[in-house]
């Protein structure tokens, strides 16, 4: 009889453990963890300008990033390309654009004010232009001197035109927190949801002036 | 007992640590300008290219190689140039007829081709009696100025990167073109075509 309940124990505690090994799997399933892993490359079919291998983010050094991630911004801040809808998307209020996502408001609302227009305006008549960061320092009171070069073609098509050629400054606030990618739901979220692979990273505009 | 939940415990985290250990990669491409970041691949995200993206993409593909062509021979040019009856065999028939006769025209609608007679074909004309040249496309480059998934059967908006080669050396565009749907006119191009295009010369 003795033998026969250590049998039984000996089974019930068998069947307690594989319930549990099968409570660890569902919560393996559900609590499924992502992590945010970017590596930086550039594809292109021209294979004499193809980059060596992707680069992580974690292997760059944070200045690196920084300059990639402002000139990202002021590129964003300035590009036009022949195209009204793209001018409508990135001024209307709900849009996914860097300048909401990594930026405070008032970074928005300036930029709405003293650049908008004129890309509305360059893009209606199908004009192209760039921005390029050309040197970027410190001031005095702290804030990033961003010098730029706008490179802007008015008339689609011409061989023969040559770009405009400006020049000019941003003063940038950018936050003190170390520059890195955002291991968040949210980040993640809206990686999947089609916001530029910029808003992952730690890096915020806190505000702009222009020269 | 208390053993048993111990070995419980133990799979339980092997199996979190090796599951946090996976990754799930958001690749994303950063061109040369620091322009356009775009994410390429991630692990939820497969994307299947659909067979109305493929003939966009070959469109665009031969419009811009016949767009940025000077042949040596005169012939080959006034066929490439032409302009053709919309409703004649030239833009309906896929057979029969000369290699390139009209090939920009046919691909294309008025407007822009309006914007290549009077803006690009003088220069080319100029170009191909005057100086003799020829331009050869050399690289090109074309992918969805927004995602792929910007891309529908009734068209999308395309990012075009060029490379020529010319008399005077390697000249570099790039540009834009949206393609439109219209199953009537366009047989010879499976309804897509040309709806706009503007290129910038870059170098």
């Amino acid at each position: 009889m003795k033998k026969l309940l250590l049998i039984f124990a000996g089974f019930l505690i068998l069947v307690t453990m594989l319930g549990l090994l099968f409570f660890s799997g569902a919560i393996y399933d559900t609590e499924e963890k992502h992590t945010i892993e970017t590596f930086f490359f550039e594809p292109n079919t021209q294979p004499e300008r193809r980059i060596k291998t992707p680069v992580s983010a974690d292997d760059v050094p944070e200045n690196f990033l920084r300059d990639i991630l402002i000139s990202r911004f002021v590129n964003e801040y300035f590009y036009v390309i022949p195209d009204t809808e793209n001018a409508n998307t990135r001024t209307a209020l709900n849009s996914k654009s860097i300048l909401r996502t990594n930026a405070r408001a008032i970074v928005a609302e300036k930029w709405l004010e003293n650049v908008a227009p004129q890309i509305e305006e360059l893009s209606a008549k199908n004009a192209y232009r760039t921005a390029r960061v050309t040197d970027i320092s410190k001031s005095e009171s702290g804030h990033l001197v961003i010098k730029y070069e706008l490179k802007t073609w008015l008339q689609p098509n011409n061989i023969l035109e040559k770009p405009e050629v400006t020049e000019g400054y941003l003063y940038l606030h950018i936050s003190s927190e170390p520059i890195k990618v955002r291991q968040t739901q949210e980040a993640l979220d809206k990686l999947e949801q089609g916001y530029d692979p910029m808003s992952a990273f730690s890096f915020g505009v806190l505000d702009v002036e222009q020269d | 007992m208390v053993l048993f939940f111990a070995i419980v415990c133990v799979c339980g985290i092997m199996v979190w640590v090796k599951h946090t250990q996976s990754v799930s990669p958001f690749l994303t491409s950063i061109n040369p300008n620091g322009e356009r970041w775009t994410i390429v691949h991630h692990k939820n995200h497969q994307t299947n290219i659909p067979a109305y993206y493929v003939l966009q993409e070959s469109l665009l593909n031969k419009f811009t190689r016949d767009w940025f062509t000077i042949y040596s021979d005169k012939e080959l040019n006034a066929n490439n140039w032409e302009k053709c009856d919309r409703a004649g065999t030239e833009c309906r028939e896929t057979s029969g007829q000369s290699v390139n006769k009209c090939s920009i025209y046919c691909a294309t609608n008025d407007s822009v081709f309006d914007s290549f007679e009077k803006v690009v074909l003088p220069v080319y004309s100029n170009l191909a009696s005057n100086g003799g040249d020829v331009w050869t496309v050399k690289t090109i480059n074309i992918m969805p100025v927004d995602s792929v998934e910007s891309i529908t059967e009734y068209g999308g908006f395309w990012r075009i990167n060029v490379g020529i080669h010319t008399k005077t050396g390697m000249i570099y565009f790039t540009g834009f073109a949206k393609i439109g749907y219209n199953g009537e006119q366009y047989p010879k191009t499976m309804g897509y075509y040309v709806s706009e295009f503007y290129t910038y010369r870059i170098d």
